[in-house]
Formats: C-alpha cells, sequence, structure tokens
C-alpha cells in the first residue's frame, strides 16, 4: 500500500514539475516570440515608410540679417506618404529650424532654419533637408 | 481498454507514467512550435512587404528617371507662360511652375511626344529663375540644346525647327516653280533673311545649277496678336502659315501677310522660293515673331 502511494505521489510530483517547467518554458517563448516578431515587424515598417519616403527641394531663397543667414527651402513631397521634416544643414553645419515640419502628400512647404554666421552673396553652399526617417535630399544654393 | 484495467495495472510503471510525461512534452513542444513558426511567418510578411516596396520604389526611380521636358519660357504680357515638350513615350504631369521665389501649383497634363502652353498668373522674371516641377519630383529649367541628333543620326526636322532655326531644302528646277531634283540642305538662323546672287541667268547659285529653289520651314512663336511676314523678291516667293491655312501663292515685288494669331501661339511657316533666269534675290523680314527655342 505505501509503495502505492508514493508511486502515486511520484508520479503526481512528476506531473507538476514537468508542468511548471513547461509552462514556464511556454511564457518565455511566447513572450520572446511576440516581442522578436512585433520588433521586426516595426523595423520592417520603418524600413517600407522609409523607402517610401520622396520629397525634393525645388527652391532655396537665402537672406542675410542681423550677423545671421536665414534659409527658405521649398521642400515638395512627391511621394504618398507624409515627410516629416527634422533638420537641415548648410555646408554641414546644422541650422536652427523654428519647427518640425509636416508636408502631405503632394504638398509644397516652406522649410526655414538659421544659422549666425553670415553667408557671403554669391558663395555656393550645400544644402542639406533631413526628414524623421533619415532620409536626405542635397541641393546646392548660390547664395 | 482503458477502464477494463486494475488499479495496479494502471499506474504500473510500464503502462502509463511514459505515456503521461510524452503526452505533455508533446503538447508543450506543439505549443512553442506553433509560436516560433508564428514568428517567422510574421518576420516573412513583413519582409514581404518591405521587398515589394523595394520593387515599386525602383521602377518608380527608373519612370523619374526617364522624364524629359523641352521647356520654352515666354514673356505673354509681362506674364509667364511655359511651352512644355514631352519627346518621352510616357505622360508627364507638371504641379508646379516658378519664376524666381513664386510657384504656381496646379495639374498641367503634357501627353506623350506632345506639346502643351501652360499660361500662369506669375510675373515673367527671365527664362534664367523659370522652372517646372513633375509629379515625379523632377525640376526642370532652361539649358539651351539647338540640333541634338537622335543616335547620332539625322537630325530630325522637329528638332531643328525647334532649335531655333530654319530648314532649308534645295531644289533643282524643271521648270518655274516646278522643284523636281533635291540637292541638299542648310540651316538658317535668322528671322530676317536676305538672300541675293549674281544678276545674270548663268550664274550658278547651288553648285552648277542656275535654275533653283527652296522650300524653307521654321516655328515662330507670336509675339503680338498680329505677325507680319514682309518680302521684297524678283522671281518667285510663296509664304505658308499651316497653323491658320493662310498661303500668299506666288509673288513677286514686295508683298506682306498680316496673320491674326494668338500671342504664345506656336505657328509654322513656309517660303517656298523660285529662282528661275531672273535676277536672284529674296529679303524676308517677320515681325512680331520669334524663334521656337526649346530649351531641356
Amino acid at each position: 500500500m505505501a509503495e502505492g502511494i508514493s508511486e502515486i505521489v511520484a508520479t503526481l510530483m512528476m506531473l507538476v514539475i514537468v508542468s511548471s517547467i513547461g509552462i514556464g518554458l511556454y511564457v518565455y517563448s511566447m513572450g520572446y516570440f511576440t516581442t522578436t516578431a512585433s520588433a521586426l515587424g516595426e523595423v520592417s515598417r520603418l524600413d517600407v515608410n522609409t523607402l517610401r519616403e520622396r520629397f525634393a527641394v525645388v527652391d532655396v531663397i537665402v537672406r542675410r540679417s542681423g550677423g545671421g543667414t536665414e534659409v527658405s527651402a521649398a521642400v515638395y513631397n512627391y511621394g504618398k506618404t507624409t515627410v516629416t521634416l527634422q533638420m537641415m544643414f548648410l555646408n554641414g553645419t546644422q541650422l536652427a529650424v523654428s519647427d518640425v515640419e509636416r508636408v502631405p502628400p503632394g504638398g509644397l512647404i516652406w522649410f526655414n532654419g538659421s544659422v549666425p554666421v553670415t553667408i557671403p552673396e554669391g558663395s555656393l553652399c550645400y544644402l542639406r533637408v533631413v526628414s524623421a526617417l533619415g532620409n536626405v535630399h542635397e541641393t546646392v544654393v548660390v547664395s | 481498454m482503458l477502464w477494463g484495467m486494475s488499479m495496479k495495472q494502471l499506474w504500473s510503471p510500464e503502462s502509463k507514467r511514459k505515456g503521461v510525461s510524452t503526452v505533455i512534452g508533446a503538447a508543450i513542444f506543439l505549443l512553442i512550435f506553433t509560436l516560433a513558426v508564428s514568428a517567422v511567418f510574421v518576420w516573412t510578411q513583413s519582409y514581404a512587404n518591405y521587398v515589394e516596396a523595394a520593387r515599386e520604389e525602383s521602377a518608380f526611380v527608373v519612370e523619374k528617371n526617364m522624364e524629359e521636358l523641352m521647356l520654352m519660357f515666354l514673356n505673354s504680357s509681362g506674364k509667364l507662360a511655359v511651352i512644355a515638350r514631352n519627346p518621352t513615350p510616357m505622360t508627364i504631369i507638371v504641379t508646379q511652375v516658378w519664376s524666381n521665389h513664386s510657384v504656381q501649383t496646379g495639374e498641367w497634363v503634357i501627353p506623350a511626344k506632345s506639346r502643351v502652353t501652360i499660361s500662369t498668373t506669375l510675373d515673367y522674371k527671365g527664362m534664367i529663375l523659370s522652372k517646372v516641377v513633375t509629379s515625379r519630383g523632377n525640376v526642370f529649367s532652361g539649358t539651351q540644346t539647338i540640333g541634338e541628333g537622335e543616335g547620332g543620326g539625322e537630325i530630325p526636322e522637329q528638332d531643328i525647327m525647334e532649335a531655333g532655326r530654319w530648314y532649308v531644302q534645295w531644289y533643282n528646277l524643271s521648270a518655274r516653280r516646278v522643284f523636281d531634283t533635291k540637292l541638299g540642305n542648310s540651316y538658317w538662323q535668322s528671322l530676317s533673311i536676305t538672300f541675293a546672287w549674281g544678276s545674270a541667268a548663268n550664274d550658278p547659285i547651288f553648285g552648277p545649277y542656275t535654275k533653283v529653289g527652296f522650300n524653307a520651314t521654321t516655328q515662330v512663336v507670336a509675339l503680338g496678336t498680329k505677325m507680319y511676314i514682309n518680302w521684297y523678291v524678283n522671281e518667285d516667293c510663296r509664304v505658308i502659315v499651316k497653323e491658320i491655312g493662310a498661303d500668299t501663292g506666288w509673288n513677286s515685288g514686295a508683298g506682306y501677310l498680316e496673320a491674326d494669331v494668338s500671342p504664345g501661339g506656336v505657328y509654322t511657316v513656309t517660303v517656298l522660293y523660285s529662282r528661275w533666269t531672273g535676277a536672284p534675290y529674296l529679303t524676308l523680314n517677320l515681325v512680331n515673331a520669334d524663334f521656337l527655342t526649346l530649351l531641356k
């Protein structure tokens, strides 16, 4: 009889231990795979959005005022997704932009920035506009 | 079968202990396997979306690079007008016209292999400061190209005319005003032409030929509501403006054609000249017109 009870207890204990380990492994796997799939999906979505983002600088105005230079770039979004403009660089120097601009598909906006340096008139400048997704459009400007 | 077993048989190590752990193990394995497969499926789907987006982007870049426009920026009563010719086999949509730093947005469709005149409300600020932007993000402005042949072969007549020149084809005459054998081509670059030669009937004009004629054609842009073509000729000339159906017939002496035209309109002007035995001279002058010089 005692032998029979220990058999049952041993079996039950084994079931509990195996089930616990199994459930633990399952929960961990579920978390891992869910997180991985979600991260991969997010990366892929970002990559796709980055690919689909299209914009161009179609006109630039350079003004000198009070020891500084103000730059206005007309940015045209010719893609199908909204473009968020984040930064602007003039000859590698980051310009202070007034605000982050969002350009709807087919839209045209003036993206403004300034730098506390006077750019000599007639000099050749490289203007680079950067979107929030990291896409870049560079154009040559004669100030 | 199971119900028929005794308690001892049910719990015996040989019969069930092994089976229970196998079932639980298999179930857990199946669950984890399903999760792994789901994750792989989600990742594969994301990757497929990315590849599709990359393919679309690649096709778009090819189309964008194929876009080409030949442009002429005109001063139409102080306002900017653009004549755009699309030499490509695909439709191009112009979405913006710029004059200096002012823009007019819209949607001007330029079908394949065709020409469209875009009238704007922008002030004309000169050719250099004018440009157009297409729906595919290309910006076109003016650098002049003249006489650019396709594939290095003979320059098409249309391109010659659009490059701001007369396309002149010379003929030997078999009778007065009867153009017989083509002798050659030349290109004139002025809308004010003076052609004169030795007055003797046997003075050669084209190589050894003395009885010659030419057919000169060009395309012009009207700069006003009336375009005048004046001539002074001994024998004989004829002026045709194709778009308005004007034909002066053969003339000698001094004369003119007054053509009612639209400012900015494009007109094809043909001048026929025939010299038989008289003194060969022709003076021709076009007023209120300029060569159609398309830029790209």
